[in-house]
């Protein structure tokens, strides 16, 4: 099954941005972006610190206001679609020593589809038990959290997103501080996202990854820098006018420091 | 030994007092989770004082005092987002201002009653000898009606709790949410406003929540946990009031002190005896 299938009038154009502003304060975080991504792709949100990487979820999951221009999902703006896009956050962003089982966390993915009252069926638990499985936390499912690792923690995180059957998953730099098999996890639910037809826009300041793991690269610095796949995007004079001067010829080789945020 | 915990009981207003101070410490003990889960135990302080001018002029105008200290507690909440928005103030230096303000202008209007002395003492410490058969049935009222409230809220309550992003993401009404939980707490206060007093409810929101915390790794068994300490802290406080002669507010709120240092120390998970164990075995 293609993607095509699914909503065939629509294939292009499944996520949209037409001219966004946003930003708390009138030093905009995001400016004038527009770019559009076809469903079940993968892709890459490459930047600086500080570039608005987060920002960019942050609108798309309502977290902050859009100041001007519009989101569209499905050809919708945003607020039509109540369950369609998951937001995984950055793992420092979460009250971890809450009194709740790995299991407990990732059944509140089934929370949105479910409203106020409604009772968890075994469907819901079906689904939240795969998510664990996919995730291999399934052993862990009765731990509390405030004991797990970072990477688990993150897993956990993944594992509730994807019981939540989205369109869309937003994730935050889920590779700071995590494991190798995290790594791997996530890359592999990409894989299965994938042919689930689920677009997945995964922030991450690690060059090598976006340029061998993701179908499209988006380059930000507080504007849009560049979008495309990665062949086109990595290039020198491309990753330049986004990093600036922390970007470092070295002949046939790009060294982007990002430990020293300017 | 039986006649030990009868003899009390054939007083009528001590049935009563025992009714009041087990629906009001039950009530505070599940209200309390989600009271230190969210941190605002300085909110909910703030808020139980802030309700003392409210009664004050209430008292004066001779109208129903829990309207009065309703109306305060959400004047004064509604005050702290005034002042700390836009970041002008931080919010505890907000509710810092605004509490020990509002204590002051409950003073200042108290003061200018006759019986000043102690109606002040049964408003800060609480009456729970005086309670009368009307206000228990207040109290039943309320306190059942905000179970209900916090059942049904329940879930969305619990996620925003939680992880405040997912919430959004469900497209859940957190400022909503967020004042309907401050005018939970504040109804939580103000029943309890003679049972244990203004001064020390904040005792009963945040005590019997932590010890539970430490003692359990679920939100349903914390809650239900918080419950029954509760409980026991009522009563017990209640027996050591009645026997040791001592103020039932305070004998209470001790109860519930003690029997969060044994689940400090004592804790099997988070115990600082099991820890200094471990400790020891990993030299």
């Amino acid at each position: 099954m293609t993607c095509g299938e699914i909503v065939p009038q629509r294939e292009n154009a499944w996520l949209e941005f037409v001219h966004v502003d946003a930003g708390y304060t009138d030093d905009l975080a995001l400016e004038d972006v527009s770019f559009h991504i076809p469903q079940g792709v993968r892709v890459a949100v490459v930047g600086p610190n500080g570039a608005g990487k987060s920002t960019l979820f942050k609108v798309m999951a309502r977290l902050m206001p859009l100041r001007k221009g519009e989101i569209l999902i499905h050809d919708l703006p945003l607020g039509h679609h109540l369950d369609c896009l998951a937001y995984v956050p950055q793992r420092d962003e979460i009250n971890w020593r809450f009194p709740a089982t790995v299991k407990d966390v990732v059944l509140m993915g089934r929370y949105g589809k479910k409203g106020w009252l409604g009772k968890l069926n075994k469907n819901d638990i079906d689904v939240a038990t795969r998510s664990m499985e996919d995730m291999g936390i399934l052993p862990i499912r009765d731990l509390p959290i405030s004991d797990l690792s970072g990477g688990q923690q993150q897993r956990v995180f993944l594992a509730r997103a994807l019981a939540q059957e989205p369109h869309i998953l937003l994730m935050d730099e889920p590779f700071n501080g995590v494991d190798q098999t995290t790594q791997e996890k996530v890359f592999e639910i990409m894989d299965h996202l994938r042919r689930m037809c689920v677009t997945a826009l995964v922030a991450t300041h690690d060059l090598t990854q976006a340029s061998t793991k993701f179908d499209l690269v988006i380059l930000l610095n507080r504007k849009l820098i560049a979008i495309g796949p990665p062949s086109q995007i990595m290039r020198k004079d491309i990753i330049r006018q986004a990093f600036g001067s922390s970007a470092l010829d070295l002949g046939d080789l790009m060294v982007v420091d990002q430990c020293c945020p300017e | 030994m039986i006649d030990f915990f009868l003899a009390p009981l054939q007083f009528e207003f001590m049935q009563r007092a025992f009714l009041a101070v087990g629906l009001v410490c039950v009530l505070c003990s599940v209200v309390g989770c989600f009271v230190i889960l969210r941190s605002m135990a300085f909110l909910g302080d703030a808020i139980a004082h802030s309700i003392l001018p409210g009664v004050a002029v209430a008292y004066l105008v001779g109208g129903n005092l829990t309207l009065g200290a309703l109306i305060a507690a959400v004047v004064v909440a509604a005050g702290i987002a005034f002042f700390s928005r836009k970041g002008a103030l931080q919010e505890d230096t907000a509710i810092g201002i605004l509490f020990s303000s509002a204590l002051a202008l409950g003073i200042a209007l108290i003061s200018t009653i006759r019986s000043y002395a102690t109606d002040l003492s049964h408003i800060l410490f609480g009456n729970l000898l005086g309670v009368k058969a009307a206000d228990l049935i207040g109290i039943s009222l309320l306190g059942v009606g905000i179970l209900i409230l916090l059942f049904l809220a329940y879930r969305p309550l619990l996620v925003i709790t939680f992880d405040p992003i997912l919430a959004a993401t469900l497209r859940l009404p957190i400022a909503l949410l967020r004042t309907a939980f401050l005018i939970i707490i504040a109804l939580t206060i103000v029943i309890s406003l003679q049972v244990i007093g203004v001064a020390l409810v904040t005792a009963m929101l945040v005590t019997p929540a932590a010890t539970a915390y430490l003692l359990t790794r679920r939100f349903p068994g914390m809650v239900a946990l918080s419950a029954l300490c509760g409980l026991v802290s009522g009563i017990t406080g209640l027996y050591a009031s009645y026997y040791l002669n001592i103020a039932s507010g305070a004998s209470v709120v001790l109860s519930a002190t003690m029997i969060f240092l044994l689940a400090f120390f004592f804790s099997p998970r988070k115990g600082v005896f099991r820890q200094l164990i471990a400790a020891r075995r990993n030299k």
